[in-house]
């Protein structure tokens, strides 16, 4: 066999395979756009919007992922436990700060364009978002842990993720892993 | 604080991305979920790329690429969209369903 055609194959096989993982990544998140503006769609009050908001955001989103990446460096000085209730508190922020986005009555229409693979198991889906008549450019970050997950939600160029790491940073150099707990307790408590 | 220096950008012609080429501090060890984004010092200063650590055990290699990045936040655009989004909204009613 020609060796040139030798080296193809694989590169072809890898291709074949980063395509399958892409459109795989894609069809997740449309699912999981669908079932959030279905869950939207039927709302009756923000309060309600919330409670039924989180299981499908905690079937598709990583929480575990983002609240580690959110936290940064200091993520490693968290005990165990102290690791297990950040985690429970940042779910409960984004789910409550997401639902608050969304205004009864209102359907966003949702434009999904070429999605990236900027990394083996990682993908990155592009949007564009026309909600209450203004367009939002939303890039979802996706990861491979089993099945895809979002991990990261970039708007207008800024990202989710590293929005709160400034934040929690901050807190975790004033005073540690208590710190960062005591300022997500506050902004959880804190009425909507 | 100043960690190193752009070295080179280039743009990849596959999705036009730019692909900035960093040398940073040999002693700095990375995480490999860090994040690197374009800021700006002040609202009209020089751009720079600011290196956020994650929280991974592994580390980044040299000539690995940081995926997690944010590109420089359009500030121009925002305050366009926000003081002139009614052009957009009198365009937009009419195809959306």
């Amino acid at each position: 066999m020609n060796p040139r055609l030798l080296l193809l194959i694989p590169l072809i096989l890898l291709h074949g395979t980063a395509f399958a993982a892409t459109a795989e990544a894609e069809k997740r998140l449309k699912n999981a756009v669908n079932e959030v503006l279905a869950v939207a769609d039927i709302a009756t009050s923000n309060s309600a919007l919330i409670e039924s908001m989180r299981p499908v955001l905690q079937k598709h989103l990583s929480f575990d992922a983002m609240t580690r990446r959110a936290v940064g460096p200091g993520w490693r000085q968290f005990t165990e436990d102290q690791q297990k209730q950040a985690t429970q508190l940042f779910t409960t922020l984004i789910i409550r700060t997401y639902s608050s986005k969304f205004t009864i009555g209102e359907h966003p229409v949702i434009e999904f364009k070429a999605a990236l693979t900027p990394a083996p198991g990682r993908v990155e889906v592009p949007t564009t978002l026309l909600y209450r008549g203004s367009h939002y450019n939303v890039t979802y970050r996706m990861e491979e842990a089993g099945g895809w997950l979002v991990s990261d939600v970039v708007i207008e160029g800024v990202s989710l993720v590293a929005t709160y790491r400034t934040q929690f940073d901050a807190q975790f150099k004033k005073g540690g892993p208590d710190a960062v707990l005591g300022a997500l307790s506050r902004s959880v408590a804190r009425p909507e | 604080m100043t960690v190193g220096r752009v070295e080179s950008v280039r743009l990849d012609p596959a999705d036009f991305s730019a692909i900035a080429t960093l040398r940073i501090q040999s002693a700095l060890k990375l995480p490999t979920d860090s994040m690197a984004a374009i800021k700006t010092t002040g609202l009209i200063g020089d751009k720079y790329v600011s290196l956020s650590p994650g929280a991974d055990e592994a580390c980044l290699q040299p000539g690995t690429r940081i995926t997690m990045t944010e590109s420089s936040v359009d500030l121009e655009s925002l305050i366009g969209k926000m003081a002139f989004g009614s052009v957009e909204k009198e365009t937009d009613k009419k195809t959306a369903p």
